[in-house]
């Protein structure tokens, strides 16, 4: 009797609004354009790739852009991983296309160069999906946003966490590129300042099919920890490689600075149980998590959302936030002195905020992935080790040597 | 403890070990490109992408059939064998008469499209597939730990070789094949059935891939880009080992293993780079390879190749002023931002043209020239504070000066071989972009200033730099126009034709040859240059190899040795890139595609099958 009470409420409640909406100030500022650009082809395809434009129109979806009378158009398109084709692309789409934000752009050459883009064409740019944190240090912009990670949120994150349970002495495998070289730089400065000591490190080229040679060069060195400085398909194979070299049993342990759940999916918990990492979003977390996975994993193939995705859901949900607020939204400048004037709150990240610089700020957390026999359903791997709150989780807004800071 | 060379001699074991079983894959590998080499004259470009199919099949095998590693390792490269017997009778056959050059480009499309499948059907992550319980757990030896499964790939590896070889060189069956290579008629006429001997060649090297693959899914993910980098690696093995020699690829992929795990040890950043370097030197002194016969029919490929060069006509002329005057009006219809890019390409491809068109030599390397200029010229705008034109004489410059000291090795060799000298070339360079502080590394360049030219003209208006760009081509397609045209041009052709002739008519030859080479350098760094300039970006995408594969596929579609094929070409192939990229993953299907029937149905491109159709050189 009660439920029945309080569905006919919510009915009510419903056709209320619905009844009123036309009421609200319906959106002037003409039809809206995303364009969402990622990998959609090769090695980072599944971290990003089409369940990021599925993430955007998710959002934009229970924005209720429609109701508001805004016309939202998603574009997508494959940067293939080179900066040339996407920087000519973010070009093509403002120029030729009406494009008026850009989402995601992994691959931090590619993120840089569509940076550059935006910033001379004055485009609002989420980015999402880079790593570098040059993004909001050096190349910062005032019509750019990053959104979810970046190296020395990775590399303070982890490299803390792990000497601090002991983990006093590393040895880096790292990719032989800007990304694997700046989240080595940063890790190793943050062990150093907690009082451990890097024992060595070797530069793998980019990308590395056999890892075998570097694990046993990390075996040489006696670190207690392996830190792998690489992502993607590097990250698996070493995984693999050190559990069939017997790393555990030599006594050391692996410290993965990116590691997103396809890449824990792709390995199978035989072969990850025990990692240690740190990510700023995991789909187990919350109620409103779990419901963004399932829908996210109808409408993917039976694929769960990776911290990716989410970042994109949450960072597009924002961008129309701000844009109705505004009223319009062809100036990028404007837009996203808007969105960093308004404190951000969405289904999936909470509340936080937006700095000066561009960086979006939340809480982040350190995860363990689970033995084969603590996972319960599918996509069930991590285990919360500790929460790091976001005023600790980024790089201070002094250190950065961004312009816009002053 | 003594210490070997800074590092314990204990380590040092371990790793000459761990190389070793990387080269046994190298050996598996390179065994089956070099018969398919042997046998059919084709370069098996796929095989990469077979090697992933013989993974993914024992991973779909167990996955879905329940069937483990042990009836896989028989079963999947007999299922990925049928799938090459079906791709040489349907498509291979058709180019054995042809230049290597097809058979490789076919085969580089077949593969586009397999990897692209399966990416789609998988994903990109790739699938884990167990060690078998039999082989878990390894021995510690004194030096290392040596998992089970690693000492088994190198043990079978070794007996599959050797089992290979004693097929080829001591059965009647293995006598019929090496007769048949040496002459396919002669053995017919003795009543053997050749093509379907040929058939079953491909079947076997193809399915030697797949073993391999079915021996690698244990240790490494099983992701359908495993192969794409691999091949590259292969196939200098096959090169250095000498294209076709079944003992050389097997040696020569144990001993690169091993050179590839001390690049390891003492300077990791090369160990991809170091193949390449071996190959150049083994180019430089024995070009047929270490266990390689001489090379006899080398003068074939490039004749075979430069078949109807354009003498150039009054057709000529007017299509050139035709094309000039749509270009001017281009950017009205058309974004100038494309045209930009497909006239900088456009010179790019030209270079390449430009040598194998009228001095008959296949550059696999010119991305180092395209890339190499475009970061001179972005560092000088950028760092030095050069104004534009400057900057790009830098570029030019700078891949002239680059194409002196490559072309010194270069141009010593002919064929294929001086292809696989570019391309070793190029790799090092690659590597030097990659290493070097002043590239930027993967990052590239970035944000590089446009400023203004000859002080006055503001480039950083779209149509301004628009009509720069023209300009630039234009100038640079009237003086490449001019030269082809000139005696010099003239000597050129003739040593294409008939090098001891010209040689005996006095010319130096070898002169020629390396003034063309430079010529064609600089032709592709006013390209690589004004592309940094126009993009404010120069990166790495540029010096990559699949940069100088995509020169070579510009001109095959718009037709090889035709003046105005190159410019076809590469407003098509650009157009691909950029229309094309709203269909996200598809691209790569539709690029391979396009191969294919390029190959297939329109071998004289698109400006040479007007050409030929009309009969007028353009």
């Amino acid at each position: 009797m009660r439920k029945t009470g309080l569905k006919l409420a919510a009915a009510a409640a419903g056709l209320l609004a619905m009844a009123a909406a036309p009421a609200f100030a319906q959106y002037k500022g003409g039809p809206i354009k995303i364009g969402v650009m990622n990998d959609m082809s090769g090695a980072y395809a599944d971290i990003a790739g089409k369940g990021s434009v599925w993430a955007a129109q998710k959002a934009i979806e229970d924005f209720g852009a429609a109701a508001k009378g805004m016309q939202v158009e998603v574009v997508s398109a494959d940067h293939q991983n080179k900066p040339d084709v996407g920087s000519a692309l973010a070009r093509k789409w403002i120029e030729a296309d009406g494009v008026d934000m850009i989402s995601d752009v992994n691959t931090s050459s590619v993120g840089l160069a569509v940076n550059e883009v935006t910033r001379t064409l004055n485009k609002a740019y989420l980015n999402v999906g880079s790593a570098t944190s040059d993004l909001t240090g050096k190349a910062c912009a005032p019509t750019t946003v990053h959104w979810v990670y970046d190296t020395w949120m990775l590399a303070n994150g982890t490299g803390s966490a792990v000497v601090a349970t002991g983990g006093d002495s590393w040895f880096f495998i790292t990719a032989d590129y800007a990304f694997g070289l700046a989240l080595e730089r940063d890790t190793e400065a943050v062990v150093v300042k907690n009082g451990g000591k890097v024992l060595g490190k070797v530069r793998a080229p980019f990308p590395t099919a056999d890892f075998s040679s570097f694990m046993l060069q990390a075996q040489t060195s006696k670190a207690k920890i392996v830190g792998l400085a690489n992502a993607g398909t590097d990250t698996i194979n070493s995984i693999k490689t050190a559990g069939e070299f017997g790393l555990a049993q030599s006594g050391q342990k692996l410290a993965g600075l990116l590691i997103f759940i396809s890449d824990v999916h792709a390995l199978g918990l035989k072969a990850a149980q025990g990692l240690t990492f740190t990510a700023p979003w995991y789909w187990d977390m919350t109620d409103d998590n779990r419901a963004f996975a399932k829908a996210y994993s109808a409408g993917n193939g039976g694929k769960y959302p990776t911290f990716d995705h989410a970042g994109v859901y949450s960072s597009t949900m924002h961008y129309l936030k701000a844009i109705e607020a505004l009223g319009s939204h062809k100036d990028g400048t404007a837009v996203i002195a808007k969105m960093k004037e308004m404190p951000t709150d969405d289904k999936l990240f909470g509340k936080g905020t937006i700095r000066a610089d561009g960086r979006k700020i939340h809480d982040v957390y350190l995860f363990e992935v689970k033995k084969p026999e603590e996972s319960k359903y599918p996509y069930d791997y991590y285990k919360l080790k500790a929460t790091i709150s976001a005023d600790k989780a980024f790089r201070p807004l002094a250190d950065g040597g961004c312009p816009l800071v002053k | 403890m003594f210490e070997l060379l800074g590092i314990p001699p204990q380590a040092l074991f371990g790793q000459l070990l761990l190389g070793l079983i990387n080269g046994s894959f190298y050996a598996l590998l390179s065994l089956g490109l070099a018969v398919i080499f042997g046998m059919l004259n084709i370069i098996n470009f796929t095989h990469g992408a077979q090697y992933m199919m013989g993974a993914f099949t024992a991973w779909l095998l167990m996955q879905y059939l329940g069937i483990g590693y042990w009836p896989s390792l028989i079963i999947a490269p007999i299922i990925v064998g049928i799938t090459g017997v079906i791709i040489e009778r349907t498509m291979l056959k058709r180019l054995y008469h042809l230049d290597h050059l097809y058979g490789l480009l076919l085969t580089f499309g077949i593969a586009l499209i397999i990897q692209a499948a399966f990416r789609h059907q998988y994903g990109s992550t790739g699938q884990p597939y167990p060690i078998p319980a039999e082989l878990q757990g390894g021995v510690r030896l004194p030096f290392m730990f040596l998992p089970y499964y690693r000492a088994w790939v190198i043990v079978f590896s070794l007996a599959i070789c050797i089992a290979t070889w004693l097929v080829i060189e001591k059965t009647k069956l293995g006598s019929y094949l090496r007769a048949a290579t040496e002459n396919p008629t002669l053995v017919r006429s003795f009543g053997i059935n050749v093509p379907k001997m040929i058939t079953l060649t491909y079947g076997g090297g193809v399915a030697l891939a797949a073993l391999a693959g079915v021996l690698a899914a244990p240790i490494y993910q099983v992701n359908p880009l495993m192969g794409s980098d691999i091949i590259i690696v292969v196939f200098a093995v096959v090169v250095i080992g000498g294209m076709g020699s079944i003992l050389g690829s097997v040696i020569t992929g144990f001993t690169l293993g091993l050179v590839e795990g001390l690049t390891k040890v003492f300077y990791p950043e090369a160990s991809t780079t170091v193949v390449f370097v071996i190959m150049a030197i083994v180019l430089m002194i024995r070009p047929q390879g270490l266990f390689g016969k001489p090379p006899s029919a080398a003068g074939a490929v490039e004749s075979a190749l430069a078949g109807s060069v354009a003498e150039g006509g009054k057709t000529l002329n007017w299509a050139m002023a035709a094309i000039a005057g749509i270009l001017v009006l281009a950017p009205l219809v058309l974004y100038p931002q494309f045209l930009m890019k497909a006239l900088c390409l456009a010179l790019y491809a030209i270079a390449v043209n430009l040598l194998v068109g009228f001095a008959g030599l296949l550059s696999f390397g010119h991305a180092m020239f395209l890339g190499g200029a475009g970061y001179v010229s972005a560092h000088a705008a950028k760092v030095w504070g050069f104004p534009p034109e400057l900057a790009i004489l830098s570029g030019i410059a700078a891949s002239g000066l680059l194409g002196v000291l490559t072309g010194f090795i270069a141009i010593r060799r002919q064929g294929i071989y001086f292809s696989m000298t570019t391309l070793a070339l190029s790799q090092m360079i690659f590597f030097f972009c990659l290493q070097a502080p002043f590239t930027g590394g993967e990052d590239g360049i970035q944000s590089v200033p446009r400023g203004l030219l000859f002080g006055f003209i503001d480039t950083k208006n779209q149509m301004t730099m628009y009509y720069v760009v023209l300009g630039i081509f234009l100038l640079t397609l009237l003086l490449v126009h001019r030269i082809i045209h000139s005696p010099f041009g003239e000597v050129l052709k003739a040593i294409r034709e008939n090098e001891a002739r010209a040689i005996s008519l006095g010319y130096k030859t070898d002169r020629y040859k390396m003034l063309a080479f430079i010529l064609s350098a600089m032709v592709a760094g006013v390209g690589g240059a004004t592309k940094a300039i126009v993009f404010q970006l120069a990166s790495l995408t540029d010096v990559h190899w699949s940069m100088s594969g995509e020169a070579v596929l510009m001109t095959l579609v718009g037709g090889l040795g035709t003046v105005l094929g190159p410019v076809l070409g590469a407003f098509v192939i650009v157009a691909m890139e950029n229309y094309f990229a709203e269909f996200g993953q598809w691209v790569t299907v539709i690029q391979g595609f396009v191969f294919i029937v390029c190959v297939l149905a329109f071998r004289r491109g698109i400006i040479g099958e007007i050409a030929f159709r009309t009969g007028k050189p353009l």
